[in-house]
């Protein structure tokens, strides 16, 4: 069995704080993970981590079977990232940006520019946006993250929090890209906070509170052991309980 | 309930924000090593500033009420007020207060206006003018304690004076970088004036005074003139005051006041009525020109990073401002240089120096221009050697043009020969390597984000800017030093030895600095990600 991201006991402590701690897990190549957990559970940690941007403080990362430690160039030239706040190079512009990226990864023009028109068109960007990425609205950027992680045809795409901010019907395409990447063998990792779209989309669910890894598996194997309704119930009730009553002075 | 005022709230979250961000950056070493730089300038720099300026206002003040004495002194608290004003909105920009993020709240202009002025004076030059000022006065107190309760009126005026001219200044050069058009004609015809009427000024003084006593005459009539401006400045009326308090007249000595207070009130309106342009957030909009649609090629992403150096250093304001640096410094040179005795062996390296010094900030920080765009980087395959070459390919484009255009100005003029052209360009790259490799470290151990549609360039940690200073002034000693040395013992050595000196450099920057450096931002690459991101 191949797997296509392997974490070995991976913990990262800011000082004191431990964001990630002891995290083991494999996903194997192919599948769709969805990576969920509250507000600073460790998530985009991790997938920082993951991606090169944090150094783990203790553990090991393993990508496509190359260790993180020593072959990052190997791994970077494989993967494909949207990072939460999407960390686009706003004083170039959307074609300008995607050309850099794109030749970062050692692609030719003709192919960068044929591959950014079908994805420009695909997710409603098409004709090309004039101006800066700096002037770009919310959702726009978030499109051209997304073509730029993607431009490169990478094996294994990490997304964060890839539907936040987005519009109904570009939501529904990125969607869509997903489930074709999926089928054709390319790894996702996402994570979300919309529950019902991560129901919908990610067979595999891992679940995160506190930097520690609280249930990973497929979704129907979870549900059925946990007893839940659905994946919302299911969260809910792995990480601790909803806070209920009023508000004092309302 | 207590209600806090705006302005406080303001000027606690600024000192907060100030705090908390030196307090992570630093850590333990780097805030030792801090406390150590700075008590060492406490007591080479500031201890001697303020003993001379008591010791100055001391015997200024045992004077009074001599006519020339106040004048002196009048002279000094303007001169105070305008160097810092000027120095300080030209180097340190118009903002100390971060409005973006208050834009959100019901705050009145004023509070905003006084907020500003006060986190002002917390700069490093404001607070040096207001220190020589204060000292100086207080000097004066000590040998007439009878003014004591006079002088914060002229010290308040001249604290004021700092920071409004800082602000006008800041801002006007802010907008004239955002109209480089407009910037290069106004730097045009200060270039013709200097170069076409002070020459024949000079020539005209020369040829009519040839003799000792025509040219005392000259100095004389000059000198009248120097006078009647200094009678004529808001300072020397408030120190006029001064002297007729010493004589018994009160009433005199504050309508003296008057005229001081009324010009530094017509500051106070012109930098609250700029700050009231500024603070709209269209005055804010980041660079929307010049986004030129033209797609990029390279070989290399070491090209790549390069080219996106070039990109982020010409779009920003920062940036364009310096592309007027070889007009400045041609003006100098053609200006108040040429009047100086000896000047021309020293004019040179001095024209390649300050060229060299005008880019220190983006290459004391070279991933500031980046700001969050650093993920981006960060996220793509390429070694961090590659990424630092990139970065140094861009900054070298960068000052290649600024050469370029220094070299034809000066051809213009011809102030230059061929052989020291290059021996210039030699020095100017020698400076460069050095500021460059000091830059690799400095980027990665205290990175901050600078901002593209602003001058504001102090947005550098301070150690960043002491080490910066220190390691500009062992150039210019060392290169410069070798230089004028060379230059003076046999000029005909002159390119050869700069040649090697540049070439021994480029060695050690290549096979030692170069290496070592992108060890260090392998290890730093976490802290970029946060401190930018």
């Amino acid at each position: 069995m191949s797997y296509a991201l392997e974490f070995e006991n991976l913990t990262k402590a800011f000082g004191e704080k431990v964001a990630v701690h002891d995290l083991t897990l494999r996903v194997e190549a192919g599948s769709l993970l969805g990576l969920l957990g509250r507000n600073g559970a460790g998530k985009s940690t991790t997938l920082k981590m993951v991606t090169g941007l944090l150094k783990p403080t203790s553990g090991s990362i393993r990508v496509l079977g190359l260790d993180l430690a020593t072959d990052d160039l190997a791994i970077k030239q494989q993967i494909g990232v949207m990072p939460e706040d999407m960390a686009l190079l706003e004083y170039l512009t959307g074609p300008q940006y995607l050309r850099f990226v794109g030749r970062m990864y050692g692609l030719e023009d003709a192919v960068i520019d044929a591959r950014r028109d079908e994805l420009f068109a695909k997710l409603d960007l098409a004709p090309a946006p004039k101006g800066l990425v700096a002037e770009y609205s919310y959702g726009m950027k978030k499109k051209l993250a997304l073509c730029a992680a993607l431009i490169h045809a990478p094996r294994v795409v990490f997304l964060d929090e890839p539907f936040e901010g987005i519009d109904a019907v570009t939501s529904r395409t990125i969607k869509d890209i997903l489930n074709s990447l999926q089928s054709r063998g390319v790894t996702i990792i996402l994570t979300s906070h919309i529950m019902e779209v991560v129901e919908k989309l990610c067979p595999l669910i891992a679940i995160l509170d506190e930097g520690k890894l609280l249930g990973f598996g497929p979704l129907t194997e979870l549900r059925a052991a946990e007893g839940a309704d659905n994946l919302e119930s299911l969260f809910v009730d792995l990480v601790g309980g909803v806070k209920t009553g009023e508000l004092s002075w309302l | 309930m207590a209600v806090v005022g705006p302005v406080r709230t303001l000027l606690v979250a600024h000192l907060q924000a100030g705090w908390n961000r030196s307090r992570k950056e630093l850590g333990k070493s780097g805030r030792t090593a801090y406390v150590i730089t700075l008590t060492m300038l406490g007591l080479f720099a500031a201890m001697p500033m303020v003993g001379g300026s008591l010791v100055g206002g001391y015997f200024l003040g045992r004077g009074l009420p001599d006519p020339i004495l106040i004048r002196i002194l009048g002279g000094i608290l303007a001169f105070l007020a305008l160097l810092g004003g000027i120095v300080g909105g030209l180097f340190s920009g118009n903002r100390t207060l971060g409005w973006e993020s208050t834009r959100i709240f019901p705050l009145r202009l004023r509070s905003l206006f006084t907020a500003e002025l006060i986190a002002g004076a917390g700069d490093l030059l404001p607070l040096a003018m207001a220190t020589i000022s204060a000292c100086l006065l207080l000097g004066v107190g000590v040998a007439k304690p009878v003014l004591l309760m006079l002088l914060p009126l002229p010290w308040l005026g001249t604290l004021l004076a700092v920071l409004c001219i800082r602000y006008l200044v800041g801002s006007l050069s802010a907008r004239l970088t955002k109209h480089l058009r407009l910037a290069l004609a106004v730097l045009a015809f200060f270039l013709w004036i200097t170069t076409t009427l002070l020459p024949t000024t000079t020539r005209r003084i020369t040829e009519k005074g040839r003799s000792p006593s025509a040219i005392s005459l000259q100095v004389k009539q000059g000198l009248k003139h120097l006078v009647k401006v200094v009678d004529h400045l808001p300072s020397t009326q408030s120190v006029r005051g001064l002297g007729d308090a010493l004589q018994g007249r009160w009433g005199l000595a504050l309508s003296r006041q008057i005229y001081p207070m009324a010009m530094l009130a017509l500051l106070l309106l012109a930098a609250a009525s700029t700050l009231k342009h500024d603070s709209n957030p269209q005055a804010s909009d980041p660079v929307k020109k010049g986004s030129a649609e033209k797609l990029w090629s390279f070989s290399t992403p070491m090209l790549g990073v390069a080219r996106l150096q070039w990109r982020a250093i010409t779009s920003s304001h920062l940036g364009r401002f310096q592309l007027l640096i070889p007009l400045m410094v041609l003006v100098l040179i053609k200006g108040p240089f040429a009047s100086i005795k000896g000047a021309t062996i020293w004019t040179l390296p001095m024209a390649f120096a300050y060229l060299s010094m005008s880019g220190i900030q983006i290459q004391l920080n070279q991933f500031g221009l980046d700001g969050p765009g650093i993920k981006a980087l960060l996220l793509l395959p390429i070694r961090s050697r590659d990424l630092l070459v990139g970065k140094t390919l861009g900054l070298l484009g960068f000052l290649g043009i600024q050469v370029a255009l220094l070299l034809i100005l000066l051809s213009l003029v011809g102030k230059l020969g061929p052989l020291q052209a290059l021996a210039g360009v030699c020095f100017s790259g020698c400076l460069f390597l050095l500021q460059v490799s000091l830059g690799h470290w400095t980027s990665a151990w205290l990175p901050r984000p600078m901002p593209r549609d602003s001058l504001k360039n102090n947005n550098m940690a301070q150690p960043v800017i002491w080490l910066g200073m220190a390691g500009m002034l062992v150039g210019m000693l060392i290169f410069g030093g070798i230089f004028l040395l060379t230059n003076w013992l046999a000029p005909a050595l002159l390119l050869p030895v700069m040649a090697l000196l540049l070439g021994m450099l480029f060695l050690i920057y290549k096979h030692q600095v170069l290496p070592a450096a992108a060890r260090y931002l392998d290890g730093r690459k976490e802290v970029l990600v946060q401190s930018l991101g």
